[in-house]
């Protein structure tokens, strides 16, 4: 570099002359031991770099008018379909359904085990009254169109309401409030085979088994599976127990839950990312949970505390996933009250119906996990250039200590 | 260890029966127990494939090769230390081509000063850790939790009423839990006295470590004294982990008592020792710990509503699962208008969300590798200053002047050293 001598005096890397360099063993000994120190600290970096974190981040829930999904599966092995009703409450207690959407299926469970769809309807939906129950009109009164009686239970003077069907009677006795048990004796049910079909599941034991997803209103509410029809009375939620009383022997709470989860499970990939096992979400913290209280009138109670989380994926490879966590706190009590077994200082409080009922809270927060590389690009060059930096600088300084003792030594053997 | 070694067991035998042969002709002796676990080291962790490979066989020779010179027939520390120097990064230059000086002695001196000074705060930092917060929606499936309440009203004990009812309407008969004493009303200087919980500070991490004492109280149910113009109440109670209430009332109100206590006689003055949820760590401050009220009203209504937050702490694997809260307090005379009657109330709800507060501490491993960067980049950037530095001065008081505090070499070796740059360049 003739042409620019100023450059000379700017040499950060000026080196020594090659006749003044000495080269000794020690040296090369530490040299490979630091390029394998180096090489391991290389690979850690390498694993940090390509490892991946979650960032989780807490907002407020800014959403307006966001549907809940709930997605569920449960198994009654003591109690036969169409004995049990679903409902799902909002906050105000009444029975105000707002299912948006609902599909469920049911599933009875035959003797062996065996799993048969069923046709009988498990959602008992209020608005269906006016609809079943619907009454004559001018013109079909004069044809003379059939209008089915509803035994007292409506008025029908003017056949204002007609129970055509085995479901428009109960329902209309559940709004007399009167006890429908298995419908028989009244001629529409006997017709359709809705006693027969009952009278057998339950003398032969049979369970069954809840699956499908509702989209609801994002309120505080709660959903519930109790036996017979719905009925509002003195604005509390009942149940026609009519049925579940008839038969004192069968039928018990017991039930499994497979899956419960508020919205959409953004999958196992995802998780298998978590590192940490205290930061894997809480998004179906209830499968797989078993009651097996094997008494008759009993309620379980679940309260649910429900966060909305986005989960957004890494380099966006995925579209983020909205969906609910929740926590989940239990209880259970017999319908007689008093003191419980176990804990006597408890006295439970009598009434209600018996069943499974989920209140679910909605929480005001949003949680937002991120999934990020543990180091970014830049950060992962200076970690590699440090670590090299570090090593042979450690490296060159304990050389020159060894030499320098060596040196000292061989002073000695000298003199 | 031992099962891999037995499954590999046969390739052993083969490869010394290779190795018997190969070390002898190349003149090493087979006895160095040293190098002979390094090779079975090799042996093991290679597989069996592997191992009858030809390569696996010269590796093993270029290994051997590279320990001994062929020729000399013996394996020498010579030979060695020849083929070793080869790989020498850190070349040295002969104390006889460098000068010292003063001002270098010093600056050396700082600059070990201050590395050490680094490496006691670099420790300091290791040890004491980093403090990680998070959060998480509770994945444990609960069923109750403990209240834990030590406080005084100034009511005696025959009178009062303690419940626990919560929106699973149940009731929790605290009074068959709870340990009712009587003594007298009186307040520590050391209470807050009628006070709004302003400025309540969070306890920090190691001073909720420092005071995890869990206790429990060894007596339940117990009466003594019931007489006595105050009560002492205190125990702990367990109810069920959903939105409920804790409330002391008089007698005669809320269920059939066989006792009604004239309203006359109702003082709710109270202090409250301690009042906590989740396991008890008497220790552990809480708001509402050491604060007292007093009143001269016998109608009086106390409330206190308690957001009530899963936190746990963590350090060293010490795990403290606690709850904190906060509180609002609301407290007024009440009238015939009032649907609940006078008394003292602790209504609680709880979060969803639980806190983590964990103290860390990075790998030794990266720490080490963290420190070793620091020092001689310290080590580094000192070198260079200390240069600047005498470049600086023989800019200011010439060449003269700086060489004056440097060490004597016969020979003017400066000026040798001089030549040789000009040369190279």
């Amino acid at each position: 570099m003739p042409s620019h001598p100023r450059l000379l005096s700017l040499d950060a890397f000026a080196k020594t002359v090659e006749d003044a360099r000495v080269k000794t063993a020690s040296g090369g000994m530490i040299t490979m031991i630091c390029v394998l120190i180096v090489l391991l600290l290389i690979r850690n970096e390498y694993y940090e770099y390509t490892s991946v974190v979650i960032r989780p981040e807490l907002v407020v829930d800014r959403d307006i008018n966001k549907q809940l999904d709930i997605n569920m599966d449960i198994t009654f092995p003591e109690i036969p379909c169409g004995v049990l009703t679903l409902d799902i409450l909002d906050l105000t207690g009444d029975l105000h359904l707002d299912v948006v959407q609902s599909g469920f299926e049911m599933f009875r469970i035959l003797e062996l085990g065996e799993q048969v769809k069923d046709d009988l309807p498990i959602m008992a939906l209020s608005s269906n009254f006016d609809e079943l129950c619907k009454g004559l009109s001018e013109e079909e009164r004069n044809n003379g169109a059939p209008c089915g009686s509803c035994y007292g239970a409506l008025e029908q003077s003017e056949s204002q309401y007609c129970c055509n069907t085995c479901e428009s009677v109960r329902l209309a006795y559940a709004a007399k409030q009167w006890g429908f048990f298995d419908g028989s004796e009244i001629s529409q049910c006997e017709d359709e085979g809705y006693v027969a079909k009952m009278v057998e599941r339950i003398n032969n034991n049979e369970g069954c088994r809840i699956k499908g997803s509702a989209k609801i209103n994002r309120i505080s509410g709660n959903l519930h599976f109790a036996p017979g029809a719905p009925f509002s009375s003195r604005g509390r939620h009942l149940h026609d127990l009519s049925l579940w009383g008839k038969y004192a022997e069968k039928f018990s709470m017991k039930h499994k839950i497979d899956h419960f989860s508020f919205g959409e499970d953004p999958g196992s990939s995802a998780a298998l990312a978590y590192s940490d096992i205290d930061q894997v979400p809480s998004i179906h913290p209830l499968d797989g949970f078993t009651f097996d209280v094997g008494r008759k009138n009993h309620v379980a109670l679940y309260y649910l505390s429900v966060v909305a989380t986005r989960v957004e994926f890494l380099e966006n490879k995925r579209d983020p996933v909205d969906t609910n966590q929740f926590s989940v706190i239990t209880h259970d009590r017999p319908i007689q009250g008093g003191r419980d077994d176990d804990h006597r200082n408890t006295m439970h409080a009598q009434g209600g119906v018996p069943g499974v009922f989920f209140h679910f809270d909605i929480s005001p927060m949003r949680i937002i996990t991120r999934e990020e590389y543990a180091k970014t690009w830049s950060g992962f060059i200076l970690g590699i250039v440090s670590s090299i930096a570090g090593v042979l600088t450690v490296g060159a300084a304990l050389d020159r200590s060894v030499w320098a003792a060596e040196q000292v030594l061989r002073g000695k053997k000298d003199a | 260890m031992l099962g891999r070694w037995t499954r590999s067991n046969l390739h052993e035998e083969y490869t010394i029966k290779h190795l018997i042969k190969l070390f002898p002709e190349r003149g090493v002796s087979f006895c160095n127990v040293f190098f002979r676990r390094i090779v079975f080291e090799l042996m093991i962790r290679s597989h069996a494939s592997v191992l009858a490979h030809a390569k696996f066989i010269q590796f093993i020779t270029a290994l051997v090769d590279l320990f001994h010179k062929p020729t000399s027939g013996i394996f020498t520390m010579n030979a060695f230390s020849q083929k070793v120097r080869v790989f020498d990064a850190f070349p040295k230059v002969n104390p006889e081509h460098m000068v010292r000086s003063q001002r270098g002695g010093l600056s050396t001196i700082l600059t070990v000063l201050f590395m050490l000074m680094i490496l006691y705060v670099q420790i300091g930092g290791y040890l004491g850790g980093y403090i990680d917060r998070r959060f998480s929606v509770d994945k444990d499936i609960r069923l109750s939790l403990n209240i834990n309440v030590d406080m005084v009203v100034a009511m005696p004990c025959q009178y009062l009423v303690t419940n626990v009812m919560d929106i699973t309407s149940d009731n929790y008969l605290a009074g068959e839990v709870l340990n009712f004493q009587g003594t007298g009303f009186y307040i520590p200087e050391i209470f807050r006295l009628n006070s709004n919980n302003e400025a309540h500070d969070t306890p920090e991490l190691d001073e909720i470590l420092s005071e995890t004492l869990r206790a429990e109280y060894s007596v339940k149910g117990a009466r003594v004294n019931e007489d006595a113009p105050a009560c002492h109440i205190f125990g702990t109670i367990p109810v069920n982990q959903v939105k409920g209430e804790f409330y002391i009332i008089s007698k005669g109100l809320a269920m059939y008592d066989g006792l009604v206590v004239s309203p006359a006689a109702y003082n709710f003055s109270h202090a409250i020792y301690e009042f906590s949820y989740g396991e008890f760590f008497p220790f552990i401050n809480n708001p509402l710990d050491f604060t007292a009220k007093t009143t001269e009203e016998t109608q009086q209504q106390y409330k206190y509503f308690a957001k009530v937050v899963p936190t746990q702490y963590e350090k060293l694997g010490l795990i403290v699962d606690t709850n904190q809260y906060s509180l609002t307090e609301i407290h007024h005379v009440t009238d015939e208008s009032d649907l609940r009657p006078a008394g003292i109330y602790f209504s609680y709800s709880f979060e969803s969300i639980k806190l983590y507060i964990i103290e860390q501490r990075i790998g030794f491993f990266v720490f080490v590798a963290k420190l070793a960067t620091i020092l001689s980049g310290l080590l580094i950037a000192g070198g260079y200053l200390f240069r600047l530095y005498e470049k600086l001065l023989v800019l200011l008081f010439g060449r003269k002047y700086v060489e004056r505090d440097t060490e004597k070499k016969d020979g003017g070796l400066l000026d040798k050293t001089t030549n040789h740059h000009s040369k190279d360049f």
